[in-house]
C-alpha cells in the first residue's frame, strides 16, 4: 500500500486531467504570487541598499541650500555659508566622527579634449572623498593630499566623462580643458551602474559624468560667484553606526550655532533615508503579501472543493475498501496522498511561474529581482501546508462515510 | 456458534428524535449455516449488515463473532478483523475498473498486516474455480455481470473468511446469471462456509436454510425459532 499508494494517487489524478489542472492552477497562482512578491521585494530592498550605499550608509551629509537674490543676501548677513571650517568643527565636536570629505561644485562652461567633449559636472573634492563616497577606481590613482597641497592641475574622471572625452579608451596622462584650465587625467572611476541618480529625493553623489579635481585646486584655479558657499557639501564618516541619530543631533546643533540660526544648509542621514524607504517597502510588501495570501486561500478552497467532489464521486470505492479491511486512516491517507501530489507539484510549478512573473514585472516596471532562498523556501513550504490543510477536511469526510450506505449508493 | 448477537441496539438521530434502526436484536448462527435476512426497506437490514460486518458499533448489546467480542473494537482492530475474517459480496459487484480481474481478487491483500504467503496461489485457484482462468488480465468492463459477480465472490473468499456476507448478490443480474451465482454460493456453503445473505427476493431467500425477517428494527419472524 505504501509504495503503490503514490503511483495510484498520480494515476487517480491523471484520470481526471481537467479537474487536476484546475486544482493545480489555484496552487500555482497562490505560490506564484507569493514567490513573485518576494523576488520583487527583495530586489527593491537590495537596490535601495545599493543606492544608499553610494551615499554612504555610515555617513552624515551636509549640503548647502541653493539660494539666490534677496534671500541669499539676507542669509549672508548673518552666515557665511557652508565652509571647510564647518566640516572641521564637526569632526572635532561630533563624538563618533572619524573623517570628513568636502565637495565643491564648479560652474561648468566647457569641458573638452582634442578627442571629444563632455557635458560633465566639475567638482572639487578633498582627498578622502572617494573613500567616503565608496567610489572605486578603474584606472590610475585617486586624488591625494599632495595634489591638494600643491594645487595640482590634475583630475579623476567619472566613467562616462572619461569615455566622452577620450573615446579611444586611453585617458590616463592625457590633457583636457575644463573652463579655462588644462587638467591632466590621473585616474578613472569604476562605473557604479546605479539605475537612478536620486534616492528618496536626495541626489546621489559621484555621478559617472563628473570631473573631480582637488578641492584646493578648484578654489585656486576656477572662478566663483560672490557670496557663494565655500563648499557645496561635506560627508562626515561616523565610525559607530548605532550613534548616527544622536550624532546627527549634535551636528545640527553645532551647525545651527555656527550659522547663527540661518538654515542655509540641509542635513541628510542616509541611514534614515534607507529606513524610510524600507518602511514604504514594508507597506508594499504587506499589501502584496495580502493579495498573494488571498489568492493562496482561493487556491486552497479550490483544492478543498475539488477534493470534496472527488470524495463524493468515489463514495462506492471508499465503501468497498472499508469493507475489505481499509482503516479510516488508510482512506484519509489515500486522499491526502493525492493532495500532497497536487500541492507539491503545484508549489514547484508555482515557484517557476512566480520567478517568471517576478522577472516580467521587473522588466515591465524597471525594477530589480533578487532571491532570498530562506524566504522562498518558507513561503513554498507554507503554501504546501496550506494546501494540505485544506485537504484534511475532505479526507476525513471520506473516511467517515457509512460504508454500506456508500456502497449501496447507485 | 459463529455469530452470537445479544440485544443489539443502534439508534440514529433523525432531526431531534432518536430512531432505533436496530431494537434489541438477538441472533445466533451456528457455524456452517446459510441464513437469509429479508425485510422491506427501512427495516434495519443495512444497519444489521453494517453491524454483522464490523463496519459499525452498537450503542448497546454484545456481538461475538467466531468467539471474539467485536462490539467494542476500535477502527484499527475492526478493519483488521474485516480484512481477515469477513468476506463481502455486493449487489453491484464493486470491482475497481482500473484493476485487472486478478488484481481485483487480490485487493484485500493491500490492507493485510502480516504475511501474504500463498494468497496469489489461492487467487488463481479461486478464479479457476469460478471459470475465470482465461480472464485474469481482463478489466471488469470486459466481463459480463455474472462474471463480475464471480470475481467479487472470489475476492470475498480470498482470505478464507469465517463469514461470507452477501448484500443482494443477484439484484443486478439477469435470471440466468443470478441462478449461476446462487448455485455458486450454495456450493461454497456446502463446503462448510457460513453465509449470511441479505435480500428482498423470496426465491433467493428460499435457497437458504433459515430465513430471518426484519421489520422496524426487530425480528419479525425467524424460521429456525
Amino acid at each position: 500500500m505504501i509504495s503503490a499508494g503514490w503511483g495510484e494517487a498520480i494515476e487517480e489524478l491523471s484520470r481526471r486531467k481537467l479537474r487536476t489542472l484546475l486544482t493545480l492552477l489555484g496552487m500555482i497562482f497562490g505560490v506564484g504570487a507569493m514567490v513573485a512578491m518576494q523576488g520583487v521585494g527583495e530586489g527593491s530592498r537590495r537596490e535601495a541598499l545599493k543606492l544608499v550605499d553610494s551615499l554612504g550608509l555610515h555617513n552624515l551629509i551636509v549640503e548647502a541650500k541653493s539660494q539666490s537674490g534677496d534671500a541669499l543676501k539676507e542669509a549672508r548677513a548673518r552666515s557665511i555659508g557652508l565652509t571647510v571650517a564647518d566640516a572641521q568643527a564637526a569632526l572635532d565636536v561630533v563624538p563618533s566622527a572619524e573623517r570628513f570629505a568636502a565637495e565643491k561644485q564648479i560652474k561648468v562652461l566647457s569641458v573638452f579634449s582634442d578627442g571629444g567633449h563632455a557635458d560633465a559636472q566639475i567638482e572639487g573634492v578633498s582627498p578622502d572623498y572617494f573613500q567616503l563616497a565608496s567610489q572605486h577606481l578603474e584606472l590610475g590613482r585617486a586624488l591625494n593630499a599632495n595634489d591638494d597641497a600643491s594645487l595640482a592641475a590634475v583630475a579623476v574622471l567619472g566613467h562616462q566623462a572619461a569615455y566622452e572625452l577620450f573615446p579611444d579608451g586611453k585617458p590616463l596622462g592625457r590633457l583636457f580643458k575644463a573652463n579655462q584650465t588644462w587638467l591632466r587625467v590621473v585616474g578613472v572611476l569604476a562605473d557604479r551602474d546605479l539605475d537612478q541618480n536620486k534616492f528618496e529625493g536626495v541626489a546621489l553623489g559621484g555621478d559617472s559624468n563628473t570631473v573631480f579635481v582637488p578641492l584646493s585646486s578648484a578654489r585656486a584655479r576656477f572662478r566663483f560667484q560672490p557670496m557663494e558657499d565655500e563648499i557645496s557639501r561635506f560627508l562626515l564618516r561616523i565610525n559607530d553606526p548605532s550613534s548616527l541619530a544622536s550624532d546627527a543631533n549634535v551636528l545640527t546643533q553645532l551647525l545651527d550655532q555656527r550659522h547663527a540660526g540661518v538654515s542655509d544648509y540641509r542635513l541628510i542621514v542616509p541611514q534614515q533615508l534607507y529606513q524610510q524607504n524600507q518602511k514604504t517597502q514594508r507597506i508594499f510588501s504587506v499589501v502584496m503579501g495580502t493579495i498573494a495570501g488571498v489568492s493562496l486561500l482561493v487556491g486552497g478552497i479550490g483544492i478543498m472543493n475539488i477534493m470534496l467532489a472527488n470524495v463524493l464521486e468515489r463514495r462506492r470505492e471508499i465503501g468497498l475498501l472499508r469493507a475489505i479491511g481499509a482503516r479510516r486512516q488508510d482512506i484519509v491517507q489515500r486522499f491526502l496522498r493525492e493532495a500532497v501530489v497536487i500541492c507539491a507539484s503545484g508549489a514547484l510549478i508555482g515557484l517557476l511561474f512566480g520567478a517568471a512573473l517576478a522577472y516580467a514585472i521587473a522588466a515591465f516596471a524597471g525594477w530589480h529581482v533578487a532571491w532570498a532562498p530562506v524566504g522562498i523556501i518558507i513561503s513554498v513550504v507554507a503554501c504546501t501546508l496550506i494546501g494540505l490543510g485544506f485537504s484534511i477536511y475532505p479526507s476525513r469526510q471520506a473516511a467517515a462515510l457509512d460504508p454500506i450506505a456508500a456502497i449501496r449508493d447507485e | 456458534m459463529l455469530i452470537h448477537m445479544e440485544a443489539i441496539t443502534r439508534r440514529y438521530e433523525v432531526g431531534e428524535q432518536p430512531v432505533a434502526a436496530l431494537d434489541k436484536i438477538s441472533i445466533t448462527v451456528p457455524r456452517g449455516q446459510f441464513v437469509a435476512i429479508v425485510g422491506p426497506s427501512g427495516s434495519g437490514k443495512s444497519t444489521l449488515l453494517n453491524m454483522l460486518g464490523c463496519l459499525d458499533r452498537p450503542d448497546s448489546g454484545s456481538y461475538l463473532l467466531d468467539g471474539v467480542d467485536v462490539s467494542n473494537f476500535d477502527d484499527e482492530r475492526a478493519s483488521d478483523f474485516r480484512n481477515r475474517r469477513i468476506g463481502f459480496v455486493f449487489q453491484s459487484f464493486h470491482l475497481l475498473p482500473r484493476l485487472s480481474v486478478l488484481e481485483n481478487t487480490l485487493l484485500p491483500r493491500r490492507f493485510l498486516r502480516g504475511s501474504d504467503e500463498g494468497l496469489e496461489q489461492r487467487a488463481h485457484e479461486l478464479l479457476e474455480r469460478m471459470g475465470l482462468q482465461r480472464h485474469l488480465a481482463h478489466r471488469p468492463s470486459q466481463l459480463s455481470g455474472g462474471q463480475m459477480q464471480r470475481v467479487a465472490i472470489a475476492r470475498a473468499l480470498l482470505m478464507k473468511p469465517a463469514l461470507l456476507l452477501a448484500d443482494e448478490p443477484t439484484g443486478n443480474l439477469d435470471s440466468r446469471s443470478a441462478a449461476e451465482v446462487m448455485a455458486l454460493i450454495t456450493e461454497v456453503h456446502a463446503e462448510g462456509q457460513t453465509v449470511l445473505l441479505v435480500t428482498h427476493d423470496a426465491d433467493v431467500a428460499a435457497r437458504a436454510q433459515r430465513q430471518i425477517s426484519l421489520c422496524d428494527g426487530r425480528i419479525e419472524r425467524d424460521s429456525a425459532a
